[in-house]
């Protein structure tokens, strides 16, 4: 994951939202600022022995078998929806509590417990009550800085991981607020929660703060973004899809067509510094740590998102920052935009209704110069949720129950359940097997329990045409490339001064790649970076890969 | 005088020709310039998925009517209680605002009194410095504030901008009004509810505008002080809409979401909110301006 | 202190209020006589003024007990722009660091670049943007029939309530590369309009979005205002021969000086702070060369490193900024015999 990526907020639109007009209280910066480390603070998990006696068994699930098995690290697929779903728990696993969970929510807020028929009928499969304070989504941080100082924190937290590398001395902070699940969930303990013992081991030791197991992890796919193109007007031209930059260009100029309304492109920044090969953030060589910023393969993708800028490729509204990729590919005035590759299947909810040949795909990935591309991994767990400390042993372990349910994966009865509430209900099954939730469960069915823990990822959406093979080929074809990171598994709070001198570098690399300034800055600009915490920072990780025995 | 609003006064001569085409020129091109992006907005919140689809953002021509994005916000009902909780807020708010600042306006507004000089510093003081997010936060956690609706209202009920607005208002009044009902032995209290309050309808109505409106548009502080969300206030509710699907796909690992089967385009739902949130707005005005009527004011005291 | 006023203002219920100054009141804009006013204050005992002005004092109570508890304790949490603050430590736990903040700041060539971009734009923002709201005003309370003049005064506030990330969408789509204009253009054989990605036109398009977003909102005051002024005024004038220009430049603009002088000290005093979405929001587009305003940098400085106490140094160094120029501003307006924020004691 590129450290661009951990801004908390990926969209710079979504996070203000479009209502209203912003109180000067809400914009002002120190109201807005989030966090991370002191430069103090180290690695604060370690990859040595000691790490895996803290961890649970990993025992996979074998309930239920994918269609197409995602190779070494890859989701898996399912061309199908289990018809019946799989029963993975045998009873209902509470004892009757009542937890208060707070998470953050990005979408509509349901009904409230007691309004809510979807909420009555998950909690009395759990038997137990689970009741939700959602979070506002984009500004997270800030509510979760404020509670982590006034020391408030609900029965059940979640927090993205995103956000846990923003929170200033959260290594500190967590043991402190939140139970210890080492005793809990440690080696075979791990036994009467099966579906937590099916989550990878990446994940849970991703969780290890201080050598205490603290949270339960979100297993993340393997990569997040990439270039998605409009696969049926492609279709339509008749042209093939490039696998060198310079057919990516020719391609580009040979759709591009301002005078009616259609671009070849949005940006796709990160998806060319995977292609050029250039790594995530650290490549280690013959005892040197070298920065991204520093390789020539980095250098080569800026020179390269510079020309496709300067061909004028790249449709205005995106030059212009203006947030609405999404909507420009879904209506073909762009034909390939770098994206989260969650945005696929959620264009094909949208607009396959509208249009049924309506096509995205993920361009196949290609390297440059007759190299292989570099595939840049998200880190191994995309959330954690953490238990309140000083609750009663008995209530832990009911809310472990709890979130071991929540973790059952897709094609168990449980997953059905938290997801999309009770059959004829809340959703209906169509032609497909796939649900379709009904005018009740638009209203009252949401993401709360499925923030509760995680699942192995896979690619379920089978009522998509082609979409589960295309997106696993994808994925498998794309694994092989995955980056060898050195730094993979070690949780890293940056120091101060190298986090902030990035924003800067970054400025002056959009002002290259749109031609505010010339490609022949970019020299200085790195100088710079160096000076006002770069070299900093490679000091304090070359010291993190010694602690860790990894140099 | 208030009632002969549409007419001429007497005195008044009628511009010239070239003068009348120019003000109606103007006028109808400041309006135009607000009102088409205001009719792109509209169209957008009702125009059906294909439309929106189509235009790549916001619809420009229209192309078929559809009121899903309206009914996919106020199905379930957590939209409308939203608009309940938030009128609340926003009537009590503005009252204790209201209350507050006259008060404080009319006390500092007499030159040489005892001490009036500190405290409108230290008022305009709050103007320049602003506390942080956390120290707020531990404060309004320490006094039992959490989840209760009163936080929403105390932090922000006193402004210090329009205190000192109000404040140059009363300011402007004759003194002599004041002066002459002290000598017949009215309190300042009487002073201040039988003269100057309706001799300064105008500017309440604009102070009370301007509170109302902060207190409408105003989520930042719910974000923080309310866990509980059945009390969320409406523009914090309807930022949810905006957010969905925008998150979810910046970071595909965060889940699909079980809402992206919502019948309405995101943008036109986008659309709706803005709408929603402009509809009370729209009824606000006429009741404010109505208070600016002419010539009663200081016409009766002749300064 | 101001208990002890209620107290003393209990006992002193019965006492009819003290005549509170004699003879030589000034009448409303006749500043000439205020230095006479004041020997005369100088005179008058402590214990003498308590009991004239205790209700006075009275009727502030409840607006300084809400700013006291609610705006001055938090604000003291500020004094972590002396430390190296972080949440969970708190302010008693965080360690101490002097000056070290505001040092590192100062030192920052981007810090200062920020300030010179803020500058422009609170310059062009007063030039070009604070008349704007009062022509307009005026413009509007011409308007005769008074149902237009509804219809349009609720029409021109309407942008206010969008917020800038809708404003900014809607330049785009009309103004943009591939907006509204530029389909026009290319379609009928022109260059497409390059204006909402081009850093020479950077304090055009912002002023441009500020004054469609807020100039109606800005009216609403002077329409306040404008109302107050006495109508009889312009009747004698009218009857005295003067025009229509010359009854605007001798009694409206008169009429809302007051105003304009409060609402330009204020904004002074405000200088620093010209927004923070408008430019974020097109940091890209522009580029951080012209689009870095103080906020958006010290946002950035504070969003990925987590230090609170940069925003808080940020914070005083604002306001104390902004309470030396309201203090300067306000000394030059009593030059030029107007009240300013207060008068001169």
């Amino acid at each position: 994951m590129p450290p661009i990526r951990r801004r908390p907020t990926p969209n710079r639109r979504s996070f203000l939202g479009l209502m209203g007009a912003t109180t000067a209280v809400a914009i002002s910066p120190h109201l807005l600022a989030g966090c991370s480390s002191g430069g103090g603070g180290g690695g604060s998990a370690s990859d040595s022995g000691v790490l895996d006696d803290l961890i649970p068994d990993h025992i996979p699930f074998e309930g239920v078998i994918p269609d197409i098995e995602g190779i070494d690290g890859a989701p898996d697929g399912f061309t199908a929806y289990p018809d019946p779903p799989i029963q993975a728990l045998p009873e209902p696993p509470g004892s009757g509590g009542h937890y208060s969970a707070m998470t953050p929510m990005w979408g509509p807020i349901p009904p409230g417990l007691g309004n809510n028929s979807f909420y009555d009928y998950v909690n009395d499969r759990i038997g137990a009550t689970v009741e939700f304070n959602f979070q506002d989504g984009d500004t997270i941080i800030d509510k979760m800085n404020a509670v982590i100082a006034g020391r408030d924190v609900a029965d059940i937290t979640m927090f993205p991981d995103w956000v846990i590398g923003l929170i200033p001395q959260f290594n500190r902070a967590v043991g402190e607020l939140f139970e210890d699940l080492t005793p809990y969930l440690a080696g075979d303990a791990v036994s009467p929660y099966p579906m937590l013992a099916n989550l990878e081991s990446n994940a849970w030791r991703w969780n290890v703060f201080n050598e205490q197991l603290q949270g339960v992890p979100w297993p993340s796919e393997p990569f997040s973004n990439w270039i998605l193109y409009r696969r049926d007007l492609l279709d339509e031209y008749g042209l093939d899809l490039p696998t060198t930059p310079d057919e990516l260009i020719a391609l580009g100029e040979e759709v591009n067509d301002p005078d009616n309304n259609r671009w070849a492109f949005g940006d796709f920044t990160l998806t060319a510094r995977q292609i050029f090969g250039a790594p995530s953030e650290w490549r280690y060589e013959s005892g040197e740590l070298i920065h991204m910023f520093e390789t020539d393969e980095w250098r080569a993708s800026v020179e390269f998102m510079h020309r496709v800028y300067e061909a004028g490729l790249v449709h205005p509204d995106i030059v212009a920052q203006s947030g609405n990729a999404k909507e420009l590919i879904n209506s073909g005035q762009i034909l390939f935009n770098q994206d989260g590759i969650g945005a696929w299947h959620e264009a094909y909810g949208q607009m396959l209704g509208d249009d049924s040949d309506f096509r995205l795909d993920l361009v196949p990935v290609f390297g440059a110069d007759g190299n292989d591309p570099v595939m840049h991994r998200n880190d191994p767990s995309a959330q954690s949720v953490f238990v309140r400390k000083g609750m009663e042993p008995e209530e832990v372990e009911e809310i472990l129950h709890i979130l071991n349910f929540c973790a059952a994966p897709f094609g168990t009865r449980e997953y059905m359940d938290y997801r999309y509430g009770e059959e004829g209900v809340h959703h209906e099954l169509n032609d497909d097997g796939a649900p379709e939730l009904t005018e009740l469960g638009n209203t009252e069915v949401n993401d709360g329990y499925y923030f509760l823990s995680g699942r192995p990822p896979s690619v379920t959406e089978s009522q998509f045409p082609d979409f589960v093979q295309w997106k696993t080929d994808w994925f498998n074809d794309a694994i092989q490339y995955a980056e060898e990171n050195p730094f993979t598994g070690i949780r890293i709070q940056r120091p101060e001064r190298f986090s902030a001198a990035e924003t800067p570098m970054t400025d002056r690399v959009e002002n290259i790649i749109r031609g505010r300034e010339g490609l022949d800055t970019l020299d200085d600009a790195i100088e710079d970076w160096r000076r006002d915490g770069g070299d900093e920072g490679r000091d304090f990780f070359l010291e993190v890969l010694q602690e860790h025995g990894r140099d | 005088m208030s009632t002969l609003f549409s007419e001429r006064p007497v005195w008044a001569e009628r511009p010239s020709l070239p003068a009348r085409v120019t003000k109606s020129v103007t006028l109808v091109a400041i309006a135009l310039v607000i009102v088409f992006p205001l009719y792109i907005v509209i169209l957008t919140s009702l125009s059906p998925a294909s439309a929106v689809n189509d235009a790549g953002g916001l619809v420009l021509v229209p192309r078929g009517v559809s009121f899903a994005a309206y009914s996919d916000l106020f199905s379930g009902g957590v939209v409308t209680r939203a608009v309940l909780v938030s009128l609340g807020i926003t009537t009590a708010g503005t009252l204790v605002s209201l209350v507050a600042t006259i008060l404080a306006a009319y006390g500092l507004s007499r030159p040489g009194s005892l001490w009036h000089r500190p405290l409108l510093f230290a008022v305009l003081l709050t103007f320049l410095f602003a506390p942080g997010m956390i120290p707020l936060y531990l404060l309004v956690s320490n006094v039992g504030l959490i989840d209760n609706y009163w936080s929403l209202i105390l932090p922000t009920a006193v402004n210090a901008f329009n205190l000192v607005v109000m404040r140059a208002f009363f300011m402007n009044l004759p003194q002599e009004i004041g002066d002459s009902a002290r000598v017949d032995g009215a309190s300042e209290w009487t002073i201040l509810t039988r003269l100057v309050l309706p001799m300064s309808k105008g500017v309440t109505a604009v102070i009370g505008l301007f509170y109302a409106v902060g207190y409408w548009n105003a989520f930042f502080n719910a974000i923080l002080y309310i866990n509980d969300n059945a009390k969320w206030p409406l523009q914090l509710i309807l930022r949810q809409y905006v957010q969905q699907g925008q998150q979810l796909s910046s970071s595909s690992v965060i889940g699909d979401a079980v809402h992206g089967s919502a019948s309405a385009p995101n943008l036109a739902i986008q659309m709706a909110i803005v709408v929603v949130a402009l509809v009370p707005v729209t009824f606000v005005y006429p009741l404010v301006q109505k208070h600016f009527t002419k010539g009663v004011i200081i016409g009766a005291v002749k300064g | 202190m101001i208990e002890h006023n209620g107290d003393t203002g209990s006992t002193a219920t019965a006492t009819p209020p003290a005549p509170r100054n004699r003879g030589g009141r000034p009448r409303g804009r006749q500043r000439a006589h205020v230095p006479e006013r004041r020997g005369s204050r100088r005179r008058i005992p402590f214990h003498a003024r308590l009991r004239r002005d205790w209700q006075l004092l009275l009727m502030t109570l409840p607006a300084l007990v809400l700013l006291a508890v609610f705006h001055y304790t938090p604000t003291l949490g500020n004094i972590i722009a002396f430390q190296e603050y972080n949440p969970w430590d708190g302010l008693l736990g965080s360690p101490w660091v002097g000056f070290a903040q505001f040092e590192r700041l100062f030192a920052d060539p981007r810090f200062w670049h920020a300030v010179g971009n803020t500058l422009m734009i609170a310059t062009i923002q007063l030039v070009f943007f604070f008349p704007i709201p009062i022509a307009l005003a005026i413009l509007l309370d011409s308007v005769l029939t008074r149902k237009l003049r509804l219809v349009l005064q609720s029409i021109v506030y309407m942008p206010h309530f969008f917020s800038w990330v809708l404003v900014v969408t809607l330049f785009q789509q009309i103004l943009g590369g591939a907006g509204l204009f530029s389909q026009v253009l290319r379609q009928n054989g022109y260059a497409p309009l390059e204006v909402m990605s081009n850093p020479d036109a950077f304090l055009f398009v912002v002023t441009s979005q500020m004054i469609w977003k807020d100039a109606g909102w800005g009216t609403i005051i002077f329409l306040a205002a404008l109302a107050a002024i006495n109508q009889n005024l312009y009747e004698s004038a009218a009857v005295d021969g003067a025009g229509r220009w010359r009854r605007m430049w001798h009694i409206t603009l008169p009429g809302l000086r007051p105003v304009i002088i409060l609402l330009l000290i204020l904004k002074l005093g405000d200088v620093l702070n010209v927004g923070f979405e408008q430019f974020y929001l097109q940091r890209d587009a522009f580029g951080s060369g012209v689009s870095e305003v103080l906020d958006t940098f010290i946002y950035h400085q504070t969003l990925v490193t987590g230090n609170f106490s940069a925003g808080a140094v940020a914070g005083l160094v604002k306001g104390i900024v902004g309470l030396i120029l309201i203090l300067l501003a306000n000394k030059l307006a009593h030059k030029m015999g107007e009240h300013g924020i207060y008068r001169r004691a």
